[in-house]
C-alpha cells in the first residue's frame, strides 16, 4: 500500500519536474537575453524605419507562405490520408524530402533551378524570385508545406471516413461533401497546423538567405536581421531582434489560441 | 430492387463468399447473423463503399462497383449512426434535402412530418448532438435519412446500442413509418426479436455466405442445417434415421434413440437417411391430464419427468427428461400455463412433440 | 525490477563516461582555440594541422563569417587567436578591445577582381561590361563584409557607382556567399577576391582588373585575443603562420603573401586602411 503510494508520488514529481524544468528553461532564455539589452538600444532598434519594415516583410511574407501551404496541404494530406494508391510510399517520402533538408540545403537547391535556363525563363516572364521579396515566400513556403502537410494528415486520418460516406448517399458530391463535412470537422486541426506553418515561416532563415539575400531594407527578415547583426559584431540590435522575434511569435501563438474556440467534436 | 449474383471478395481479414440475394421493391429485407459474419461488410459492398471481386450487384437496376451509384436516391444508417458533430439536430436532419436544394418549404413540411412522426419536435432546436441519448440519436438519424425520400433505406445495426424497451418503441416506430412512407428497407442485425419483428423476408448470414434466405415463419420452422436451426434457437435436436415412409397417409416415422417420431412426410426424404430432427421448445406441449387430447398432439406422446425450470421473462424454460430419447427436451411455457398445470420441478408430465412442427435436416 | 534498475543505471553510466572521454579528448597537451574568417579556410586547415603535429598542441578552429566570428568571441569571453578574413574586422576588434594590438601580423594580402562563371559565357572583360543590360551582377554588402566595401569603392573611383549600382541584384552576407553566387549561377559576376577562383577552379574564373581600377589591397590580419590564457602559444602559431613554411602553405593555396607580389597587381594602392562608405549604399 505505501509502496504504491511513493511510487505514484514519484510519478508526479517526475511529471510535473520534467514540466517545470523545462518551462523554466526556455523563461530563463528570455529573460536572461531581456536583461542583457541595454534600455536604449530597444528605442534605437526599434523606432529605426528599418525595424518596422523587417517586421512588416516578415509577417507579410510568413502569412502568404503558411496561407499558400495550406492551400496546398489540405486536398494533399486529404488525398493521402484517404486514398490507397499504387506509388503511395514512394510519392509520401518525396513529399517529405523538405523536412528532411536542412533549410540551407533546400534553398541552395532552389537558388540553382532558378538559375538555370528554364528557371531564367519563369523568373523573366513570370515572377522573380531570386533576391526578390517572392523568394522569400517561395523559400518559406517550401519548408513549411511539407510539415504542413504532414501535420494535416493525421488530422485528416481522425477523422471518421464515415460521416463522408454518409453524405454522399445524402446527395454529397466530393467537392460538397469535403467542404460541408471534411473541412469543418478538421477545422481545429487545420487551425493548429497553420499556426505550426506560420512560426516556422517566421523564424525561417537557411533556405530565405540563400534564395532571397538578406538585403536591409528589401529582403531583410527578422531572423536575417538578427544574422546580419551578428555579422555587423552589433550585439545589442542582435539581441533586440531576437526577443522581437520571441515576442512576435508568442502574441501569434496565444492569440490564436485564444481564438479557437474550444471543440468537442 | 437489389439483385446481388455470385458475389464474392476478399479482404485481408476476411471473405465474402458466393453471395446470391435478391430483395424485392418494397420489401423489408433483414439480414441476420452472428457479430463478424460480414454483414456490414456486405452491406459497404452493396453500397459501393468497398470494392468486390466477383460477381455483379445491381442497385435499383444500377451496376455497382466500388462507388456509390448515381441515379437513385438510397440513403444509410451506419451502425455509430455517424450524425454530424459540427451541427445542431436541425441542420443535421434537413443536411441531405438543403444538398438536394429542396424547396425550403416543402423541406420544412416534411421535417415537420418526420419529427412528428419520430417524436422528435422538441429535439430540433437542440445547438448540439452531443447531449442526446442513444435513443433520440437513433431518431435523428433515421429523419436525417428519411428526409430525402430515399428509394432504398440501409440500416445497419440500427437498434443495437439500444436497451429493451426504447428498442421496442424504435422498432414500432419503423412499423408505422413503412406503412406511411413506400421505401424498400435493407436492414443488418444480431437481434432475432427485430428480424422477426420487422423482416418479411430474413437472409441468415454466417462467416462470409448466406445459409438460408426466406420469410421468417420459414427460417423458423423449416429450418435448412442445423447452423441454421441451432442460431435461432430451435433447441431440441436429435438425431435418427428414417425408418418408414407413408406418401398416403402423409407421415414419416423417424428412429430416434428408443423412440419413434412422427412428423409429416418430405419427398427429399428416402428410408434409411440419417437426419436430425428439430422441434423448437414452443411446439412441445404439455399434455393437460384433465382435458381431451386436441387433434394436433395425438402424435408424438411421451411420458417424461421436469428435470430442471429456468425462469424466463413471463414464462418458464422446463428441461424435460423423456422416457426412450437421450437427450433432454426443452420446453417453453407462459407463466400462467405452469400454474393452471401445477407443475413443480420434478414433476411427471405427459408430452407432446407436435408432428406438424416436427422438422429433418439431412445429416 | 532489481534488474531493470541496474540496467538503467549502467546504460546511463556508460554514457555519461563516454561524453566525459569525449568532452576530454585529444591528446594530452595544451589547446589553442582560434577564431577564424572563412576566407583563408583550406590553406589554414593545412597550417593548422601541420602546427599541431609538429609542436604537439590542440588547435580548435572556428570557422565562419569574421563578423559572426567576432560576435562569439565578444559573447563567449574566450578565444585565443582571432583570425578575421579581412582588416576591417581586425579594426573593429582592435575597436572593441578585444585583440592585443601590438601583436597583429598580416598573413596574406588580398586582391580585388571580377569574378565570373568558368567559361564566361556572357564575356566580361572590364568593369564597364558589368554595366550591360544582359549581366547580372552582385557584390557583398559593403556595410558587414570587406570585399563588398572595396566593390563600393572600386565602383565610385572608377565613376561606375550610378550607371551599376542600380543593377546590383543582391548584397552577399559573407565572402564565401558573394563566391558561390558564381559558383551556383545565380549571376553573372560578382566582385571579389581574386583567390576566388582558387576555391572552385571548376566554377569560377577571375577577370583582373586594370591597376589604376584598384584603389586599395586587401589583407588578412591576425592577432592574439586579449581574453588568451596562453599568449606564449598563441604567438607561437602566429610565428608559424608567417613563418616561410607557413607562408609556403599560403602560396600553394594561391594566396599572395608578400606585398610586392600584390603589388604587381596594383602598384599605386593603398594597402588596407578605411574608406567612408558613402550616404547612397547604405
Amino acid at each position: 500500500m505505501r509502496a504504491r503510494r511513493v511510487a505514484d508520488r514519484s510519478f508526479s514529481v517526475f511529471t510535473w519536474g520534467m514540466l517545470g524544468l523545462l518551462t523554466a528553461y526556455i523563461s530563463l532564455i528570455v529573460i536572461v537575453l531581456f536583461l542583457r539589452v541595454n534600455a536604449d538600444s530597444y528605442g534605437d532598434t526599434l523606432l529605426s524605419g528599418r525595424a518596422l519594415s523587417t517586421i512588416r516583410l516578415s509577417v507579410i511574407c510568413a502569412t502568404i507562405a503558411s496561407v499558400l501551404a495550406l492551400l496546398f496541404a489540405v486536398p494533399i494530406a486529404y488525398q493521402l490520408a484517404r486514398k490507397d494508391f499504387p506509388g503511395k510510399n514512394l510519392v509520401d517520402t518525396i513529399l517529405d524530402v523538405p523536412i528532411i533538408l536542412s533549410p540551407v540545403a533546400l534553398g541552395t537547391a532552389l537558388l540553382v533551378v532558378l538559375s538555370s535556363d528554364a528557371g531564367e525563363l519563369v523568373q523573366d516572364n513570370l515572377v522573380s524570385f531570386t533576391f526578390a521579396i517572392p523568394g522569400i515566400v517561395l523559400a518559406q513556403f517550401s519548408v513549411v508545406v511539407a510539415l504542413a502537410i504532414r501535420s494535416l494528415k493525421a488530422v485528416f486520418e481522425q477523422i471518421d471516413p464515415r460521416y463522408e460516406e454518409v453524405s454522399y448517399f445524402l446527395g454529397c458530391n466530393r467537392w460538397q461533401s469535403f467542404l460541408r463535412i471534411s473541412l469543418p470537422l478538421a477545422r481545429g486541426g487545420i487551425i493548429a497546423s497553420f499556426i505550426l506553418a506560420w512560426a516556422r515561416a517566421v523564424g525561417e532563415f537557411g533556405a530565405t538567405i540563400t534564395v532571397a539575400g538578406a538585403v536591409s531594407g528589401k529582403t531583410e527578415t527578422i531572423p536575417s536581421a538578427i544574422y546580419l547583426g551578428l555579422a555587423r559584431v552589433d550585439i545589442q540590435e542582435t539581441l533586440v531582434y531576437v526577443l522581437l522575434l520571441v515576442f512576435v511569435a508568442i502574441s501569434v501563438l496565444m492569440g490564436v489560441r485564444y481564438l479557437t474556440p474550444k471543440r468537442s467534436a | 430492387m437489389i439483385r446481388i449474383k455470385d458475389l464474392s471478395a476478399d479482404f485481408d481479414s476476411f471473405k465474402l463468399d458466393d453471395i446470391n440475394l435478391h430483395v424485392l421493391e418494397g420489401e423489408h429485407f433483414v439480414l441476420l447473423g452472428p457479430s463478424g459474419a460480414g454483414k456490414t461488410l456486405l452491406t459497404e459492398i452493396i453500397l459501393g463503399l468497398r470494392r468486390h471481386s466477383k460477381g455483379e450487384i445491381l442497385l435499383g437496376g444500377q451496376t455497382v462497383r466500388g462507388s456509390p451509384v448515381d441515379g437513385i436516391s438510397v440513403s444509410y444508417v451506419p451502425q455509430d449512426l455517424a450524425i454530424f458533430p459540427h451541427m445542431g439536430v436541425r441542420d443535421n436532419i434537413t443536411f441531405g434535402a438543403r444538398v438536394r436544394r429542396m424547396e425550403p418549404a416543402s423541406m420544412g413540411r416534411k421535417l415537420a412530418e418526420l419529427a412528428e412522426l419520430l417524436d422528435i419536435t422538441d429535439l430540433l432546436d437542440r445547438p448540439s448532438t452531443a447531449t442526446l441519448s442513444m435513443g433520440e440519436k437513433q431518431r435523428v438519424a433515421l429523419a436525417r435519412a428519411l428526409i430525402v425520400e430515399p428509394r432504398i433505406l440501409f440500416l445497419d445495426e440500427p437498434f443495437s446500442s439500444l436497451d429493451f424497451y426504447i428498442r421496442r418503441q424504435l422498432i414500432e416506430k419503423l412499423q408505422e413509418i413503412k406503412s406511411t412512407l413506400s421505401v424498400t428497407i435493407f436492414q443488418v442485425t444480431h437481434n432475432h426479436e427485430e428480424a422477426f419483428m420487422l423482416g418479411d423476408r430474413i437472409a441468415i448470414m454466417f462467416e462470409g455466405r448466406i445459409a438460408q434466405v426466406g420469410p421468417p415463419m420459414e427460417l423458423q420452422r423449416r429450418p435448412v442445417s442445423l447452423e441454421v436451426a441451432r442460431f435461432l434457437l430451435a433447441q431440441n435436436i436429435f438425431e435418427g434415421e428414417v425408418v418408414e415412409v407413408d406418401h398416403e397417409a402423409g407421415r414419416m416415422r423417424t428412429r430416434v434413440d428408443g423412440v419413434c417420431l412422427i412428423s409429416p412426410a418430405v419427398d427429399q426424404l428416402s428410408c434409411g437417411q440419417e437426419v436430425s430432427a428439430v422441434i423448437r421448445p414452443e411446439e412441445v406441449h404439455i399434455i393437460r391430464p384433465d382435458r381431451p387430447l386436441g387433434a394436433k398432439v395425438r402424435e408424438n406422446l411421451f411420458d417424461g419427468r421436469i428435470e430442471k425450470r429456468i425462469p424466463t421473462p413471463g414464462g418458464y424454460v422446463l428441461t424435460t427428461r423423456i422416457e426412450g430419447l437421450r437427450t433432454p427436451v426443452e420446453i417453453r411455457l407462459s407463466n400462467c400455463a405452469f400454474d393452471d398445470l401445477d407443475l413443480t420441478s420434478k414433476s411427471r408430465v405427459r408430452v407432446s412433440l407436435k408432428a406438424e412442427a416436427l422438422w429433418l435436416i439431412p445429416r | 525490477m532489481g534488474t531493470r534498475i541496474k540496467g538503467v543505471v549502467l546504460a546511463v553510466g556508460g554514457l555519461v563516461t563516454v561524453l566525459v572521454m569525449a568532452a576530454c579528448g585529444g591528446s594530452g597537451g595544451p589547446t589553442l582555440e582560434l577564431f577564424v574568417g572563412s576566407a583563408t579556410k583550406p590553406a589554414t586547415e593545412e597550417v593548422a594541422k601541420l602546427f599541431e603535429e609538429r609542436y604537439d598542441v590542440n588547435l580548435e578552429l572556428h570557422f565562419g563569417g569574421s563578423g559572426a566570428m567576432l560576435s562569439q568571441m565578444k559573447l563567449t569571453g574566450r578565444g585565443d587567436i582571432y583570425f578575421p578574413g579581412s582588416s576591417d574586422f581586425m579594426e573593429k576588434a582592435k575597436e572593441e578591445d578585444l585583440v592585443l594590438p601590438e601583436s597583429e601580423r598580416t598573413v596574406v594580402y588580398l586582391i580585388p577582381a571580377i569574378n565570373v562563371q568558368k567559361g564566361n559565357p556572357k564575356n566580361i572583360q572590364s568593369l564597364e561590361d558589368l554595366a550591360r543590360p544582359d549581366v547580372t551582377l552582385a557584390i557583398a554588402d559593403p556595410e558587414t563584409v570587406c570585399v563588398g566595401l572595396y566593390a563600393a569603392e572600386i565602383l565610385e573611383r572608377a565613376g561606375l557607382s550610378q550607371s551599376i549600382r542600380p543593377k546590383i541584384a543582391t548584397y552577399a552576407e559573407s565572402c564565401e556567399k558573394t563566391a558561390s553566387l558564381v559558383a551556383l549561377r545565380a549571376v553573372d559576376a560578382v566582385i571579389g577576391w581574386r583567390v576566388f577562383q582558387y576555391w572552385n577552379p571548376d566554377e569560377i574564373e577571375t577577370v583582373y582588373l586594370p591597376p589604376e581600377q584598384i584603389p586599395r589591397i586587401g589583407y588578412v590580419p591576425i592577432a592574439i585575443s586579449k581574453s588568451s590564457k596562453q599568449p606564449a602559444l598563441a604567438q607561437q602559431f602566429i610565428d608559424f603562420a608567417t613563418s616561410d613554411e607557413g607562408q609556403a602553405i599560403y602560396a600553394k593555396w594561391h594566396y599572395l603573401t608578400t606585398e610586392e607580389e600584390a603589388r604587381e597587381f596594383a602598384p599605386e594602392a593603398t594597402v588596407g586602411g578605411e574608406w567612408e562608405l558613402p550616404e547612397g549604399w547604405r
